[in-house]
């Protein structure tokens, strides 16, 4: 490494982003228990195989191909170029356009991890009924066809929405609204579980469950704060903001489901915060406290009453991606429009609040943009891997469950 | 005091006048505790 570049390095931050990237990563596998709470016993173990598995698998597709079509230099304001393939080009020396005080590949293995959770969020609308081989199959078109193009659409140096002003300081866009849009796609495209409406299907561990959110809680600290690609006053208040939503979330969904149901659901909080945690996603770095305690307020309230028109209008998203991850997604990309203030985030931009309504506007045509690319590229990528894999398990194996059927493994040996 | 200030007061009204205002409903067991339970008879 030249002299030159070691010199812009800065180890606090270099520490930082690291520490961050693996929190991210911690959240990846959280996610598994958190889903794998809430499906029946016999489909436990596939359910956090499949988060376990786009760990690895995006792991290597990003060092391959994925980080250069996200982040790679621009065509066309749509895609990454192949230059950065297999890493080439992509060293120790700072790349100012992405964060110019830590080395590139750190910057890289940051975004990797985002790169790994997004496929996995989609998972849950799935569960109990997708065949592995066409999951498989499906998480590594997804990534590369979908993910990807819109992380460089919003994240990527030249890419579109990056240019027309979009803020998305950590992914809800490219991480929520795509992933929920997507899973409400893949839910209508393979249907409904057997039994869907007539039987009760309750999770397995509500404990599983909320230990997974609590540990996705602790992660999300690197995703949003960590996105500050450097240790200071911005990544902290990123920090203070991520907490707050969140709390201010989980009070919400609970009140409201004590209202609803008349009693206060624990799993539910734990619900709540994490539809807090994505909708202050995308504005972690450009609101302030008090804007985080309503985008919290707003992500409890809409993405429970987004469950109850799901559950209306009979459509089995499993675990509710869609209506926590999209609805909160949408919610949070539109709240950083109205409430985010360069008092925060010189860099960035004023909402309507703080008198720019150009900002909203423009944050519309974002989650715009990413429903419409995310609905329709799930779609095809489905669609596509059905000529060659059937989407489904048989009707046998779905009642034998994934475990047995898809691994030949039983999460629990024990009968009682 | 600024909008979003406003806005933000107003949730936290809501949703702490929710917990003072709602009535909790008990559920009726259907269950037997676990401590009433007989422990399993095990069999060589």
């Amino acid at each position: 490494v030249p002299a030159a570049a070691i010199d812009k390095i800065n180890t606090g931050d270099t520490a930082w982003v690291l520490a961050s990237a693996a929190l991210v990563m911690l959240m990846t596998p959280a996610l598994g228990f958190f889903y794998g709470g809430l499906v029946r016993r016999k489909n436990v173990l596939s359910t956090i195989m499949h988060s376990f598995f786009i760990l690895c698998l995006i792991s290597v597709q990003w060092v391959l191909w994925g980080y250069s079509l996200a982040f790679g230099p621009d065509k066309f304001h749509l895609i990454g170029g192949l230059e950065w393939i297999g890493l080439n080009n992509v060293g120790f020396a700072p790349n100012p356009d992405y964060a110019p005080t830590i080395p590139h590949q750190a910057y890289m293995v940051f975004q990797m991890m985002f790169a790994v959770i997004t496929p996995a969020l989609i998972t849950g609308a799935f569960a109990e009924r997708k065949r592995f081989k066409a999951f498989v199959l499906f998480s590594l078109l997804w990534a590369t066809f979908v993910y990807d193009p819109l992380a460089h659409w919003v994240w990527g140096s030249g890419g579109w929405l990056h240019d027309l002003g979009v803020l998305d300081f950590a992914g809800g866009t490219v991480v929520h609204i795509s992933s929920g849009v997507s899973a409400l796609v893949a839910a209508l495209v393979l249907g409904r579980r057997l039994g869907f409406g007539r039987e009760k299907v309750e999770p397995h561990d509500a404990t599983m469950s909320i230990l997974g959110a609590c540990l996705l809680w602790f992660g999300w600290f690197g995703f949003n704060a960590g996105s500050a690609v450097a240790a200071g006053a911005l990544a902290t208040s990123a920090f203070v903001v991520t907490n707050t939503a969140t709390a201010m979330a989980a009070l919400t969904w609970m009140t409201v489901s004590w209202w609803h149901k008349k009693q206060p659901s624990a799993l539910g909080a734990a619900a709540g915060a994490v539809a807090g945690l994505v909708a202050i996603t995308p504005a972690s770095g450009f609101v302030n406290v008090m804007g985080a305690i309503v985008i919290g307020f707003g992500a409890g309230a809409l993405c429970y009453a987004a469950i109850q028109l799901r559950e209306r209008i009979k459509v089995d998203d499993a675990l509710d991606v869609w209506a926590v991850h999209g609805i909160g997604g949408t919610w949070g990309a539109l709240a950083t429009g109205l409430f985010a203030t360069v008092a925060i985030n010189a860099g960035a931009a004023n909402g309507l609040f703080y008198g720019n309504p150009k900002q909203a506007l423009i944050q519309l045509v974002g989650v715009a943009a990413s429903w419409i690319y995310a609905a329709v590229g799930t779609f095809v990528i489905l669609k596509v891997v059905n000529i060659f894999v059937p989407l489904r398990v048989e009707e046998k194996d779905e009642v034998l469950g994934l475990d047995l059927s898809q691994h030949g493994e039983p999460a629990y040996t024990s009968t009682r | 005091m600024d909008p979003t200030t406003v806005l933000a007061v107003a949730a936290c009204v809501i949703v702490f006048a929710g917990w003072v205002l709602l009535p909790h409903q008990s559920t009726v067991s259907t269950t037997k505790p676990i401590e009433s339970l007989e422990p399993a008879t095990v069999t060589a």
